[in-house]
């Protein structure tokens, strides 16, 4: 058996029927909480998830900074986003440790739900011009609730325009 | 490149402070001091062997950068830290806090988050070393609490003594 052969044996996909063109796509999304709203994030976006750890105060932070973390010997910059969103401080020391090539940071929450796949079609979007786009880049409709998906770079980019 | 620095560790309750060693040129104990002046708009002198320093109050420097209940009070006997800054006149720092002097590898001070990096520059914090992997101590520079002086941020004046 040739390794062709054998790659057809065992179904590498390479000679399977295409996708019927109506099937839609879909994206996944981590959804969790935070007090009692939930919200959502790409799975990408998030290297680890850590509790337990003790936040330490910085100065001269706007109020949704709760502070710092070690988390690994590295200080991660730690967002308390209900302060931000509805001025409400969340006491968690559950820690959504993000994905990023050039910034240690870390979402503060106070529950993990679940990872969710969500058709395109259950995605709201919203225009760049949209008072809500500052922070959420789309709204997960197929919940119960509607799920807010964070924008990452936005919120980095209120802490950058806040100190400066 | 490697070797360890020198430093001072301030104890402050929850957290503890670290200033470089090598920032300063002599530690004079309060017997061997005296002040000079201090008002609204001129810094109070140090007098020390016939040398003066401009000069700022320590505790209260780092007292405006903390939260209450994360640092004790000051306490104890006054200790000046000297400085001869390559730019700008002589200046002296004073401690009422216990300090010890370590040295740690520069491998564990850890950089400021980007985020926010500049931010803490600005009030002299440069790195920070977790001790004993909890323990959260902070590198200050001391310039930044000079300025901070001049700026009339952070603390007050120290007074006429």
């Amino acid at each position: 058996m040739t390794s062709d052969e054998l790659m057809d044996r065992l179904g590498d996909g390479r000679n399977a029927e295409p996708l019927p063109e109506t099937e839609e796509k879909s994206e996944r999304f981590f959804v969790f909480a935070m007090g009692d709203g939930l919200y959502a994030l790409p799975p990408a976006s998030i290297r680890e998830i850590v509790s337990g750890l003790d936040i330490f105060p910085l100065p001269a932070c706007p109020p949704y900074i709760s502070g710092l973390i070690n988390c690994h010997g590295i200080p991660h910059t730690v967002f308390d986003l209900r302060v931000l969103f509805s001025n409400e401080r969340q006491g968690s020391d559950l820690f959504l440790i993000l994905n990023l090539d050039n910034d240690s940071v870390a979402f503060a929450c106070t529950e993990v739900k679940e990872i969710i796949e969500v058709p395109v079609s259950g995605l709201s979007r919203f225009a760049e011009k949209d008072g809500d786009a500052l922070f959420f880049s789309s709204m997960i409709e197929t919940l119960p609730t509607k799920v807010p998906v964070l924008s990452v770079p936005h919120i980095l980019r209120k802490l950058e325009t806040d100190l400066e | 490149l490697n070797e360890d620095i020198p430093v001072f560790r301030i104890n402050l309750g929850k957290v503890d402070i670290l200033l470089s060693a090598a920032d300063f040129s002599a530690l004079v104990a309060e017997s061997d001091f005296k002040m000079k002046g201090g008002s609204e708009n001129s810094p109070p002198l140090l007098q020390h062997k016939g040398a003066e320093y401009e000069c700022a109050h320590l505790d209260r420097y780092v007292d405006g950068l903390f939260p209450p209940g994360l640092t004790v009070p000051p306490c104890g006997e006054s200790v000046a830290f000297l400085a001869r800054p390559p730019e700008g006149p002589p200046c002296a720092f004073i401690l009422q806090r216990s300090f010890e002097m370590l040295a740690f590898s520069p491998a564990e001070f850890k950089l400021p988050p980007m985020g926010i990096r500049a931010q803490l520059k600005k009030r002299g914090i440069y790195a920070f070393r977790f001790a004993d992997g909890e323990r959260i101590q902070v590198l200050i520079n001391f310039s930044a609490s000079k300025s901070a002086v001049a700026n009339g941020d952070a603390h007050e004046r120290i007074h006429r003594r």
